[in-house]
């Protein structure tokens, strides 16, 4: 089958010999690879591709730049997709969007009918009240006007993100961006170029700059042949420069992946955007931009109508009816908002090839066909005032209307960067300033139009980067461009409606003047309440004529009235480009492998992956009483590789160490350890360890698995200030550890570590010792967490697999089993000790712990010791208690609150529950709570509530549960 | 991404670093009334102006101290914590009689 | 007290990493295990006469380099931090005397990296980019020279990377939490993978 398409070097985007077949709305169409679903079906003649969100309009390419929210369509298994933007391939399945039946065929399509019916606010207004009736409408109103539909059952893919690092960003590739990147590389610089086509050179692929057509291709092949070939420049195209974050971080997405550029310099040269004619049925699938007419000519060599009508405020729509001529289309006339049309060459030209001009007339509706799938003709008014028409008109039949009202400048980048725009009324010019540093604007988005300023504004851009990066290179001229793009007032408000301001939203130009009416001046405000710019295309061409408007009802200048807030993203990005690759990092202790061939169950403890306990966890409370009655009775280890490790060392170790925890240690003795408390400067709790003394210049601390980063970041700081002579060093993954506890732990350590005496007298509670294991040096602390015998055994991380290996074959005659972390939890929950932010918070001081104990109150200094001094001086409020319940009660769980009383009516929390477990041990549920300073006393009771509102009643009991006079750890 | 130029390693990320609070002298914390303690441990100034400011280099466990302006969330310089810390501090004993310690 | 030496018993060294699961090994990117190789760490304002005493070679400058005898990498990570990574796993007795003999110096403080830190050789042209897809500072030759150190993040992990070239080639060093290792590098095996 032969393409029908204009002939080369028509056709920029297309290889014409490659056909391809795709699906669209259940018929199959065939295109060209290079061809988007858009270019592709027009091709074929079907402009109507979707229907817009609110009114079920039919609707078809405005800009065919992917700028406009008319082409959205359905893939299988991707909803929004731009027809214009997105590439046919073969099999693809393409259908419209927002439509009840057919595309062609909608039966919501009568919804334009009731327009007047809803204004804007309308589901607001109309179905917030009574209450809850919102509820009951939205499951209906959101199929009516939802987008398109997500697929359940898709499957991720592979993104990924990486970082790109160069000296210049130029972020588009029309002629300012080419000639920016082209000095900027020749200087030496390197230069990141960044297009969201697939062929470089911006408005140089679609747009003619003057009248015999000839500039525009040339300039594009001699710069892109430069840039192509130049070594100093990186080309990034079919990727978008999705916003500006601070220092130049440039998020940019290609395909699957988000690059994270980082450029010292940034050029952004992002162009403009064309702006429409505001008249009545300016959405009829034919009334199109001008550069989109010109864009299926140049990039997809697609002849767009049979005949055209050009609707214009500047000199471009004269070029655009000159091209649309030259492909073969009639133009009977061009309509120039303009009293006095374009320059005398232009007219001329025009007027030689039988192009009537109408000056100071409009267009004041379109006329769709019978099917209203298409344009069938315009009404020419002559404008008789601003937005003022005479009164009678004349119908010109055509099937294609160009619009060229103006540029906006792609303003998004630099505002979220923080310049400002400013638009001068008179003029209808935009201006960017306020720009930060190592940040500059080149080309049309400067304001800059003609074509030869538009490259010396490149070159201009380039040189100030130059300049900041320290490159010597020339100074262009100044540039200054008199070329008046923009007519100040296209917008034509019609009795009858349908003059559409925003094409996302369907917003009429009323709907933009009730906002005001109703009292939302600001412009910010205006968008909220009309959602005009919240569409998928955030205000490409809503944002100016909104402005105008709003600026007109309020009596202020469009300057004053300003533009809503440009935020990232620039255009929608999915999840997946945002999540990336998860780096989500986690630790693995030494002995991970074992735990795992243990069948332990793991749970993550902060970073850490530990075992709760060995086995299924739908036995988990059987097996956690088990491991606890096998510590109790006979012996168990547990891996604590993830405590966290200080060491201390220097002259100064122990007067650092007593300045950072609360108890005295300069008198500790060596081979002993000492808990240590460590509060900050408001006097709260907020880690705690072991100290051990080694040498008389050398403490090896202990800190919690999930505090130990702090504390080091604490204690270098300090030191930071204090300059006492002692290096602090983090060696938690240094060492790896284990607790070996019970009442046969002894038997087990004496199989394996010959050189240490661990008789009760030799190796005391408390006590810190060295030995080896088969070699290997370890660290030994007498501990007493779980409550009984224990040995903790720290030694280098790459023989913590080895050792573990040992123990566990030494305890083989013991019957010795791993214990995991939620054993230990209810271990030690047994013998009451704390474990600091789970039963503590971040008010937790000294007092309400019981651990006065543990501060030295004579010592001149500790962190937080004045703190503290004033919390415990001052009347207290609650109280850390151990309670329990009987075992048939309802155990509350962590987090439950505790009341003032149990009558639950106006009654105030005075605490909550910090640990919670049964104890087979004690045979009841047991804990610890805050409760009320009142409620404190052993053998009173407390209510708590726990789920469903029920108040349970607990008993206050003396810690520890278990073992009050310590004769467990002393055993012999 | 904000860029910070750690005096040791150079311009990073600022996600490489951590936040240590601002600079502040420590009352004396046997001598000072709890008011004088309170304003040094809670209050912050919180004006538009320059501060110094703690930071840390979480890589290298670097600290040291940068001079950032609260509004502009400019970086005017980074220095080496021993510019302004260069000697050693040393807590004295409480006094046989304490100062008033007034509330 | 004090007897422990970390050198000590190299043939009991075990890295717990499971590099079955790696896709590492088809790669262009080349890499190695590192992590039971010899190394030790000093810190303290007495380590640089030290080092110079026994013969050793001392960067300049902090995030510098030197190469000792074609494979020990003499790494500065500040004014007063030295590290010395073994690459071949041949230098153990220089090692283990380092480690004895700084004993009972003053203001020389042994450091933990033996044990602490996981230890990663990347070789192959596409290694820099490869980087670029987990960290966020500049590994390109033409800005990080061979000798260069960063003390970074990698893949969300704090990390060490130097470039070094021995024996004419040239290769990454990666030196990182060890409790990480195995997360590290499974991540450095996606990064990689697209690299065939």
């Amino acid at each position: 089958m032969s393409i029908n398409r204009l002939p080369a070097p028509l056709g920029l985007y297309i290889k014409r010999d490659k056909t391809i077949n795709f699906m669209f709305e259940g018929q199959r169409y065939q295109g060209v690879e290079g061809d988007t679903i858009a270019s592709a079906l027009i091709a074929n003649d079907q402009w109507l591709m979707s229907r817009s969100f609110k009114y079920h309009r039919p609707r078809g390419p405005l800009t065919m730049a992917g700028q406009d929210a008319n082409t959205l369509v359905q893939l299988k298994s991707e909803p929004n997709v731009l027809a214009d933007k997105h590439f046919i391939r073969a099999d693809l399945e393409v259908v419209g969007q927002n439509y009840n039946g057919s595309l062609e065929n909608d039966k919501d399509a009568k919804l334009s009918y009731a327009g007047r019916f809803m204004p804007v606010g309308f589901y607001y207004r109309a179905f917030y009240k009574p209450i809850g009736i919102w509820d009951k409408w939205e499951p209906f109103i959101r199929k009516k006007a939802g987008l398109g539909f997500a697929d359940l059952t898709f499957k991720p893919v592979y993104h990924d993100k990486a970082y790109l690092f160069h000296d210049v960003a130029v972020i588009g590739a029309g002629p300012a961006g080419l000639a920016a990147a082209l000095k900027a590389a020749d200087a030496g610089a390197s230069v990141l170029l960044v297009d969201e086509n697939p062929i470089l050179g911006g408005a140089l692929t679609y747009h003619r700059f003057d009248v015999e057509g000839v500039r525009a291709n040339e300039l594009r092949t001699q710069l892109t042949e430069s840039v192509v070939n130049h070594s100093n420049i990186t080309i990034l195209n079919n990727a978008t420069c999705n916003g500006w974050f601070t220092d130049n971080y440039l998020p940019i997405i290609q395909g699957n992946r988000m690059y994270k550029a980082r450029a010292k310099q940034c050029i952004v040269a992002s162009g403009a955007f064309e702006q429409h004619v505001v008249f009545r049925n300016n959405d009829v699938p034919g009334v199109v931009m001008s550069s989109a007419a010109m864009r299926l000519m140049s990039q997809y060599a697609i002849k767009p109508a049979n005949k055209a009508v050009v609707l214009t405020g500047n000199d471009d729509g004269y070029l655009c009816a000159l091209e649309l001529v030259r492909n073969g289309v009639q133009v009977p006339v061009i309509v120039d908002m303009r009293p006095n049309g374009a320059d005398e060459a232009l007219q001329k030209a025009v007027a030689e090839q039988g192009i009537k001009i109408r000056l100071n007339a409009t267009v004041y509706e379109a006329l769709p066909s019978s099917d209203k799938k298409r344009l069938s003709a315009v009404q020419v008014h002559d404008i008789t005032g601003k937005g003022q028409v005479s009164a009678g008109g004349v119908t010109i039949p055509c099937d294609l209307l160009c619009m060229s009202a103006g540029y906006m400048p792609v303003y998004q980048l630099l505002c979220q960067a923080g310049a400002k725009l400013s638009y001068n009324d008179d003029s209808a010019r935009f201006s960017l300033t306020n720009l930060p540093k190592n940040l500059y604007v080149a080309g049309s988005a400067n304001g800059v139009h003609e074509l030869d300023a538009v490259i010396r504004d490149g070159e201009l851009a380039a040189y100030k980067s130059l300049t900041s990066l320290g490159i010597p290179s020339s100074e262009p001229e100044v540039v200054s461009c008199v070329k008046q793009t923009n007519f100040p007032w296209p917008i034509f408000k019609h009795p009858k409606g349908k003059d559409f301001v925003d094409f996302d939203e369907d917003l009429q130009a009323k709907d933009i003047v009730n906002a005001t009416r109703l009292g939302y001046r600001d412009v910010q405000l205006v968008k909220r309440f009309s959602t005009v710019g919240m569409g998928p295309s955030q205000g490409r061409h809503s944002a100016l004529p909104t402005a105008r408007l709003v600026a007109e009802a309020t009596n202020r200048t469009v300057t004053e009235t300003g533009v809503t807030t440009a935020r990232p993203p620039f255009v929608p990005e999915k999840l997946a480009h945002i999540a990336g690759r998860i780096f989500s990092p986690h630790k693995y202790t030494p002995m991970h492998q074992r735990h795992l061939e243990l069948g332990a169950h793991m749970i993550p403890a902060g970073i850490w992956r530990r075992p709760a306990y060995y086995g299924d966890p739908v036995n988990r409370d059987k097996l956690i009483q088990q491991e606890a009655e096998m510590v109790r009775n006979a012996v168990g280890m547990i891996d604590v590789s993830t405590l966290g490790g200080l060491e201390v060392r220097g002259p100064d170790a122990a007067e650092f160490v007593n300045r950072i925890y609360t108890f005295g240690f300069l008198k500790q003795p060596i081979g002993k350890t000492r808990y240590a408390v460590l509060t900050n400067e408001q006097g709260v709790v907020v880690d705690d360890g072991v100290a051990c003394r080694i040498a008389e210049d050398h403490f090896y601390v202990t800190a919690t698995t999930s505090g130990v980063d702090a504390v080091y970041r604490e204690m270098t700081k300090w030191n930071a200030q204090w300059r006492l002579k002692v290096d602090i060093a983090n060696v938690t993954s240094a060492f790896s550890a284990v607790n070996v506890a019970g009442p046969l732990a002894r038997k087990v350590l004496s199989k394996v570590c010959f050189d240490v005496d661990f008789s009760n007298e030799a190796f005391p509670y408390l006590a810190y010792k060295e030995g080896t294991i088969d070699g290997v040096p370890v660290r030994l602390l007498r501990v007493g967490f779980v409550g009984e015998l224990g040995y903790e055994i720290h030694m280098p991380s790459l023989f913590g697999e080895g050792i573990w290996d040992r123990l566990m074959d030494a305890g083989k005659e013991f019957e010795m089993k791993p214990f995991g972390v939620e054993t230990q939890r209810l271990l030690r929950l047994e013998k009451g000790h704390i474990i600091v932010s789970q039963d503590t918070d971040g008010m937790s001081h000294p007092g309400e712990l019981s651990l006065n104990w543990a501060i030295n109150r004579k010592k001149p200094f500790f962190v937080g010791s004045r703190s503290v001094d004033i919390v415990m001086a001052r009347k207290q409020t609650r109280k850390l208690v151990g309670f329990k319940l009987d075992s048939q009660a309802t155990r509350p769980k962590e987090g439950h609150l505790v009341l003032a009383n149990a009558s639950q009516v106006d009654c105030a929390i005075t605490g909550n529950i910090t640990s919670s477990e049964y104890s087979s041990t004690m045979g009841a549920n047991i804990g610890m709570a805050f409760v009320g300073i009142d409620q404190q006393e052993v053998g009173s009771t407390f209510p708590i509530r726990v789920d469903k509102g029920e108040v349970v009643m607990a008993e206050v009991v003396k810690l520890p549960f278990y073992d009050a006079n310590n004769a467990r750890q002393e055993v012999l | 991404m904000k860029i910070m130029n750690c005096p040791l390693n150079g311009p990073r990320n600022i996600s490489e670093f951590v936040y240590g609070g601002e600079v502040k002298a420590m009352p004396n914390a046997l001598t000072c009334s709890d008011k004088e303690w309170a304003e040094y441990v809670f209050y912050s100034e919180n004006t538009i102006r320059v501060v110094t400011e703690w930071w840390f280099h979480s890589p290298s466990g670097y600290w040291f101290i940068a001079e950032r302006h609260t509004a502009s969330d400019e970086i005017l310089k980074t220095y080496d914590p021993s510019e302004l810390f260069n000697k050693r501090v040393e807590f004295e004993s409480a006094p046989e009689s304490a100062e008033e310690k007034t509330v | 007290m004090e007897s422990f030496n970390l050198s000590s018993v190299p043939s009991l060294r075990k890295n717990m990493l499971d590099l079955t699961h790696s896709g590492l090994s088809n790669a262009s990117i080349k890499s190695q295990d590192c992590t039971v190789h010899s190394r030790v760490g000093f810190r303290g304002m007495g380590v640089e006469n030290f080092l110079t005493s026994q013969g050793l070679p001392i960067p300049s400058e902090p995030n510098q380099s030197l190469l000792f005898d074609e494979s020990l990498v003499v790494l500065r990570l500040s004014k007063s931090e030295f590290w010395l990574v073994d690459i071949e796993n041949t230098h153990h007795e220089l090692i283990e005397t380092l480690e004895l003999g700084a004993k009972g110096l003053d203001d020389v403080y042994r450091l933990f990296c033996q044990h602490s830190h996981a230890c990663f050789l990347f070789k192959g042209e596409q290694t820099a980019t490869m980087f670029s897809k987990v960290c966020g500072v500049d590994l390109r030759r033409s800005v990080f020279p061979i000798g260069s150190i960063a003390q970074t993040s990698v893949a969300r992990t704090n990390a060490i990377v130097t470039r070094q070239e021995g024996k004419g080639k040239e290769y990454f060093l990666l030196l990182s939490d060890l409790a990480s290792s195995q997360y590290l590098w499974e991540a450095l095996a996606d990064a990689a993978s697209e690299f065939v």
